[in-house]
């Protein structure tokens, strides 16, 4: 019997398996996060700094691919769905290194011990929904899938917390508050926003095995 | 007596299944590296004898380095010089083999087979499964000389048959020729020794009794490939020749120096059994001592014995021979060789005469034997094809399989198209059509661009230029919308024109429509080189 494999297969498995090194990535520049909160070291700042540039050259080398399956034959409608889907995932996991590293700005503006309880309690979902879309997009794991869309609520809520908390000291403990207390709201919002992206991910892909 | 034939005979078969089974696994896992191996590393004579050497020992066969150099040679990637190099050192390398297999380990067959036997049956892995194979045959090959060596103890407790082998003995040319033909017979001169050293180790015969048998064995493996290469090429008779002819000269002069050898023979390092295996390694290595300083002029006496035909003085056939579908590498670089000069015939014979065609220089009866040929060269080759199919392949070598398949395909199917796109333009002179300047332009044009087209899909196929292929796809989209656009035209101009001919429109649009279809094939073509299969 004869075996054989199909450039385009190949092509398309390319683009899942760097989507897969951006997600691990991704992971790692939120462990990386907390270390540079904990001991803040030059080293590990850089670090975060290269894997965002990692990040944007494996976004890159995914357009090439897509691009080259595009052109190279006719697809039907659940492979251009499947297109989509990556270009979408790619996109929202690129947004997802932009947040971090705005993150990781902000961290140095302010006090870090002040914030750093706030991204720790974020990131520890967030790497959650990381490892579970990892899984639910080199296993098609629907369930997994699943898991970060409802994970994303919890991300949701500390978001509301952090902005209830801030609330309340300035109408009840106006004394207590600092700008680094003041200005979580914004990191806050900038830690919510990559739960987002993760989810929609998620749901990307969802519609790509859906669509299969 | 039953029990002892009956053990001989079914060691035998385990020990040459064992080498069969290692040759394959081997070839699977090396062949073309050692093939690449050869054709950088061997630009001077020593070191092709040297990589001659280790390439055997390696791939644990001299008739599959022989097939690799034919078909070195027969790229022009090496010089008959060179390659007779390569059969010198492969002489040398096959003495290793049975050098390995006098080490005392059948006793450890078994956990080979063991492991063999899980790797090749509970993993998938194709690597391991490959390893696996190879554990499985070295403990064949071991269990058999077990069976072999236990099987013929007996025969020294038995004074008729001793008697008997005493009076072969005394006739060294005699064993000499028993040598050669048992060699012959079972394609292996390892089996032949190690038959010699379970006679010995069993006490049936001595030391010096056996030489001839030795040198007999080396005679014997050259038979095959002698036989098999009178059908093939003249680099393919030129190698086996020199190989026969050296070794026989080889073993001859030893033949009649064996009473000297005799007296020595003794001093070499080892018990019995391993003295017959360094007696074997040095024999090959005096012979090629012989030969090497020679090899320049014997390079050049082969030349004029075996003059290379002129292309112009053969008809146009297919060569594939049938000797390499035992390596499926070597049997595919051949194939693809064939295919793309099948294809380069379909381009200066076919594609590139469509446009004196259509302008009445070339006849319709010259492009019709042209496609006589392309329908016969493809059975020819498709047959081939599958027969290599039908070998054991890796993934790679399948993959090559089916790009090759679907290529050959498509040139066929070229041939086929431009008979029906000249019983379409025929009708263009029968039916006393007039086609516009401008339909006669875009025809020109789309004949242009199938030009292209099939010369840079036949350019990626030669070099596996998966770029240009790639270019060469992606182009299509453009000239799908210019067979709109001509069609367009064409429709614009009748109606321009006042013209209620539907004729003029039917062959015009099936010309147009045959004429696509060729160049959809030789997309396909691009698409195979670049793995859309």
């Amino acid at each position: 019997m004869l075996v054989r494999d199909n450039y385009q297969y190949q092509r398309k498995d390319q683009v899942r398996k760097l989507i897969l090194e951006i997600l691990t990535t991704l992971k790692e520049m939120m462990d990386q996060m907390d270390k540079f909160l904990l001991e803040e070291e030059n080293e590990t700042k850089k670090k975060i700094l290269n894997k965002e540039d990692f990040i944007n050259e494996h976004e890159k080398k995914i357009e090439k691919d897509i691009l080259e399956i595009v052109s190279l034959e006719p697809m039907n409608t659940s492979e251009i769905t499947w297109i989509f889907s990556m270009y979408r995932i790619i996109r929202e996991l690129e947004r997802v290194g932009d947040q971090i590293i705005n993150v990781l700005e902000m961290s140095n503006i302010f006090e870090k011990h002040e914030i750093q309880p706030t991204i720790s309690a974020f990131f520890k979902y967030e790497k959650e929904m990381t490892i579970k879309l990892y899984n639910g997009i080199e296993n098609n794991n629907v369930n997994s899938l699943n898991g970060v869309i409802n994970y994303d609520q919890y991300v949701n809520k500390l978001e509301e917390d952090a902005m209830n908390k801030t609330m309340y000291l300035i109408e009840e403990e106006r004394n207590e508050l600092t700008e680094g207390k003041f200005k979580i709201v914004m990191i806050s919002r900038f830690l919510e926003r990559i739960g987002d992206h993760l989810s929609n991910a998620a749901k990307a892909h969802k519609r790509a095995i859906e669509a299969e | 007596m039953l029990t002892i034939i009956l053990g001989f005979f079914g060691g035998l078969g385990i020990f040459l299944y064992g080498t069969h089974l290692l040759g394959n696994g081997l070839q699977r896992v090396g062949a073309s590296k050692m093939r690449q191996s050869l054709a950088v590393m061997t630009n001077t004579r020593i070191k092709a004898v040297l990589s001659g050497i280790v390439v055997t020992f390696f791939l644990q066969s001299s008739t599959v380095t022989n097939i690799l150099v034919v078909g070195l040679v027969g790229e022009a990637i090496l010089t008959i010089s060179q390659a007779f190099g390569i059969v010198l050192g492969a002489a040398v390398g096959t003495t290793f083999t049975v050098q390995v297999l006098t080490f005392d380990i059948s006793q450890y067959a078994s956990i080979f087979i063991f492991i063999g036997a899980v790797f090749t049956m509970f993993i998938k892995h194709n690597t391991w499964k490959a390893i696996g194979q190879i554990f499985l045959s070295v403990g064949f090959i071991f269990f058999g000389i077990g069976v072999i060596t236990s099987s013929l103890e007996p025969l020294s407790e038995s004074q008729e048959v001793l008697n008997f082998l005493i009076d072969l003995a005394q006739q060294p040319f005699l064993l000499f020729l028993i040598g050669i033909i048992f060699t012959a017979l079972m394609h292996s001169s390892a089996a032949m020794i190690i038959i010699g050293i379970a006679f010995v180790s069993s006490g049936v015969l001595t030391l010096p009794d056996v030489l001839p048998l030795v040198l007999g064995a080396n005679v014997g493996d050259t038979l095959p490939v002698l036989i098999s290469s009178l059908a093939s090429q003249a680099e393919g008779k030129k190698l086996a020749v020199f190989n026969f002819m050296f070794k026989t000269i080889g073993a001859l002069i030893l033949m009649l120096l064996l009473t000297i050898i005799i007296d020595w023979v003794n001093l070499l390092p080892g018990d019995p059994e391993r003295q017959i295996a360094n007696f074997h390694t040095l024999l090959n290595i005096v012979i090629v001592l012989l030969f090497f300083p020679l090899l320049p002029f014997i390079a050049k006496l082969f030349n004029k014995l075996f003059p290379q035909k002129r292309k112009e003085e053969v008809a146009y056939t297919v060569d594939l021979n049938e000797d390499l579908l035992s390596v499926p590498d070597e049997a595919l670089i051949s194939s693809k060789k064939e295919i793309h000069r099948l294809a380069n015939k379909v381009q200066f014979d076919m594609i590139d005469r469509l446009k004196g065609y259509m302008q009445g220089e070339v006849s319709k009866e010259e492009l019709e034997k042209v496609e006589v040929i392309i329908d016969s060269s493809y059975v020819d080759i498709q047959q081939y094809l599958l027969k290599i199919g039908q070998r054991n392949l890796s993934i790679s070598q399948s993959n090559e399989e089916v790009k090759l398949l679907n290529i050959l395909n498509d040139i066929e199917h070229i041939g086929d198209i431009v008979i029906r796109f000249i019983s379409e333009a025929e009708k263009i002179s029968e039916k006393n059509i007039q086609l516009s300047d401008d339909d006669q332009e875009k025809l020109s044009n789309i004949l242009l661009y199938i030009e292209k087209s099939y010369s840079d899909s036949i350019k990626a196929f030669k070099s596996d230029d998966k770029k240009l292929a790639r270019n060469n796809i992606q182009y299509q989209s453009s000239i799908n919308q210019f067979e709109k656009d001509a069609k367009f035209a064409h429709f614009n101009t009748l109606i321009t024109q006042k013209e209620h001919n539907p004729d003029i429109s039917a062959v015009y649009l099936d010309v147009i429509n045959q004429l696509i279809q060729i160049y959809n094939h030789s997309q396909n073509i691009s698409k195979s080189v670049l793995g859309l299969v």
